[in-house]
């Protein structure tokens, strides 16, 4: 069975995302990982806000491509706002995809959650991917205010992405927000985050993991399919 | 200049860890002043069939360097008759930083 991984946004995410495969893989011989990390992609919440900005499709597709020379038997994408290219690169492969925003949304519906609060891109948030789901499934969605949202876009750009130190205190200020906004659980839906997570053990009951949620996803494909 | 770094491994913990190594090391304000990598990891990649199969298809995708994150003369060999790309390294050591800082400059990126 090969796994490919369609890698670099961002980089950190990527090798995180990595570690949790493993973590559940646990070097089981007979799956391959194949990773095309290009993280030379344009960044994709510069696209979604605005549309003159280079379009990520391309490098995207161009992995998709290289994953198929490789005849992966699925491909993956530990990026949530990348998941706005859902339909593109579908379209354009008959490899099996697994799309972590509507893995995440399942996950929801199963577990009985009724109103969800999201930590994510503003591309992920401007571009509806997580509310078109959602309302399909009759859960409602919370998500930060402008002045969190700040807050959390600095902690994915200036801090994550740019490998500057963050301070936690500042995310937990706009978890409790969205807690007290009625959020019964919140996604980490900004595959930095989960990288975050990663390293920090966020360890918050309230948390859910949308990394995770598509490694345990990748895994259960595996068992399905053997 | 931006290059792109072939690694191929056996282990996935030991891949996964030099990768981490690389990424923490490479001085970055964004993604996109990251290192293009291709990764392949299988248990299978000590078979000749295998190793053939592999190096045509990243010659085909453009990759630039090859790092093992493996110890296995008999392939360190081999593969120096079967491809041009440059191999940069015989003996891997994931303990060995000098190794990562020497990468990140062939790649014309700066370490941290």
């Amino acid at each position: 069975m090969k796994i490919g991984i369609i890698g670099g946004l961002g980089p950190l995410a990527t090798v995180k995302f990595m570690e949790m495969l493993n973590e559940r893989l646990k070097n089981d011989k007979n799956v391959e990982i194949i990773v095309i990390n290009d993280p030379t992609t344009p960044d994709r919440t510069s696209y979604i806000l605005n549309n003159k900005k280079d379009n990520p499709v391309f490098k995207i597709l161009e992995m998709v491509k290289k994953l198929e020379l490789f005849e992966c038997n699925l491909i993956v994408m530990p990026c949530n706002t990348a998941s706005y290219f859902y339909k593109e690169i579908t379209k354009n492969t008959n490899i099996p995809f697994i799309n972590i925003v509507e893995e995440t949304v399942k996950y929801l519906n199963k577990n009985n959650i009724k109103k969800i609060g999201l930590l994510a891109t503003e591309g992920t948030i401007k571009s509806y991917i997580y509310k078109e789901l959602l309302d399909l499934y009759n859960i409602d969605l919370i998500v930060p205010d402008d002045k969190d949202q700040e807050i959390v876009s600095s902690i994915i750009y200036d801090g994550i992405k740019s490998n500057k130190e963050i301070d936690l205190n500042e995310l937990y200020k706009v978890i409790n927000d969205l807690k007290n906004n009625g959020s019964e659980k919140i996604i980490l839906g900004c595959t930095e985050l989960s990288a975050l997570n990663k390293i920090y053990n966020l360890n918050n009951e309230i948390l859910i993991d949308a990394m995770e949620i598509l490694a345990d996803s990748v895994i259960k494909y595996i068992n399905h399919t053997n | 200049m931006n290059k792109t770094i072939g690694i191929l491994g056996t282990n996935f913990n030991l891949s996964t860890a030099f990768v981490n190594k690389i990424i923490s090391c490479t001085k970055a304000n964004t993604d996109q002043e990251h290192i293009k990598m291709n990764i392949i990891i299988s248990n299978s990649l000590l078979q000749k069939k295998k190793l053939n199969s592999i190096i045509k298809k990243l010659e085909n995708i453009n990759t630039d360097y090859l790092i093992l994150t493996f110890n296995n003369q008999e392939v360190y060999n081999y593969l120096k008759t079967i491809t041009n790309i440059p191999i940069l390294n015989n003996y891997f050591d994931l303990q060995d930083n000098s190794f990562i800082y020497k990468i990140i400059k062939l790649t014309g990126k700066e370490s941290i």
